[in-house]
């Protein structure tokens, strides 16, 4: 996404309120609030991060061989039949590394988070919110031990993905 | 006749003119040098290329016919089409390629075990030769039982030895 984090996080509170079309499906199905909750940032981080997936997996789309799909209509494949046994598993690595991706770029959301969960603890309050609010009181102890949890974890999905990368 | 065609279609740099048909449980030899439209006539034969202009009749049904407007699409029209440099799926094995579009699991087993490839069933294509993947591609284009069979050069990749072997085993056919 090219939006500043903040201009995305105002929108995405608007749009996820209970005014807001997002947040009134989810309080008509569930009865509850979408903002300031641990499904409500699941959904922004999902939403914003959603972008960085796109690349890889069109990535891999590209790489299939054209001739591997008129085989599969020849073969007397629909096009979706043809998408779901041809396309996708001749594609499997860039997908899962769009999820990869994804999940290390929501591990590292902030700002968007911020403004839609707030910092409850024990529900909204993720790792990098928690390492800024120790920071913010000069309790770096903690946060040196929370940041170094962090290295470790996206460093071995970033070598997860240039594996698969690699593969394909 | 089981396959009329009379089509035109303009390329590049000149115009495809034919027509011909093809008797019942007869083989057709298309001869030409490369680049003159070989593998294009296959193609529209097969759905995958539309001519401008013409009609390609099948056992007496319409694949074809510009002034109808008709147009059956690949899926409909039952071919086994074996591509020049043989497509099998990577992701599958020799077994699950030739099964892919197979509507009986037996009939697999039996031509695996006449084009000799029952032993590699379980490897996937890039890990047999030449050869063996050619005899797994047209396996492939029979399991669907096609009432009709196109092969897009289909010895050019294979040494004087299998290429004889080949041709005797689809002269069985």
């Amino acid at each position: 996404m090219v939006l500043p984090p903040t201009v995305l996080g105002f929108y995405m509170v608007i749009i996820m309120g209970p005014k807001g079309i997002i947040g009134h499906v989810w309080r008509s199905v569930t009865g509850g609030s979408l903002l300031f909750t641990f499904p409500g940032i699941a959904f922004a981080a999902v939403v914003c991060s959603l972008p960085f997936a796109l690349q890889p997996m069109k990535a891999a789309f590209q790489k299939i061989d054209r001739r591997l799909l008129e085989s599969a209509y020849v073969l007397g494949l629909s096009r979706m039949e043809t998408f779901f046994r041809v396309v996708i598993p001749n594609s499997i690595n860039g997908i899962v590394a769009a999820a990869v991706l994804v999940f290390l770029h929501c591990m590292g959301a902030f700002g968007v988070l911020l403004m839609v969960g707030g910092s409850l603890s024990g529900e909204t309050k993720v790792a990098s919110i928690a390492i800024y609010e120790a920071v913010e009181s000069m309790n770096y102890r903690e946060a040196a031990i929370m940041s170094l949890c962090l290295i470790p974890i996206s460093y071995v999905f970033l070598l997860l993905v240039n594996k698969l990368n690699e593969e394909s | 006749m089981v396959l009329q065609v009379i089509i035109k279609k303009r390329l590049k740099c000149f115009d495809i003119e034919i027509s011909f048909s093809c008797p019942d449980e007869q083989l057709l030899v298309m001869i030409g040098p490369s680049g003159s439209g070989k593998t294009t006539i296959l193609r529209m034969i097969a759905g995958l290329e539309k001519p401008e202009e013409g009609q390609i009749i099948c056992h007496g049904k319409t694949w074809f016919d510009s002034s109808r407007r008709i147009d059956i699409p690949p899926q409909k029209r039952r071919i086994g089409y074996v591509f020049q440099d043989y497509t099998l799926f990577p992701h599958l094995s020799i077994y699950d390629n030739v099964a892919f579009a197979a509507p009986d699991r037996k009939e697999v087993d039996d031509l695996l075990d006449r084009f000799c490839i029952a032993h590699l069933r379980n490897r996937k294509p890039h890990l047999v030769s030449g050869g063996e993947r050619q005899r797994c591609a047209i396996c492939q284009a029979l399991a669907r039982r096609p009432q009709l069979l196109l092969l897009d050069e289909p010895f050019s990749s294979l040494d004087v030895l299998t290429r004889r072997k080949l041709r005797d085993e689809l002269k069985v056919l």
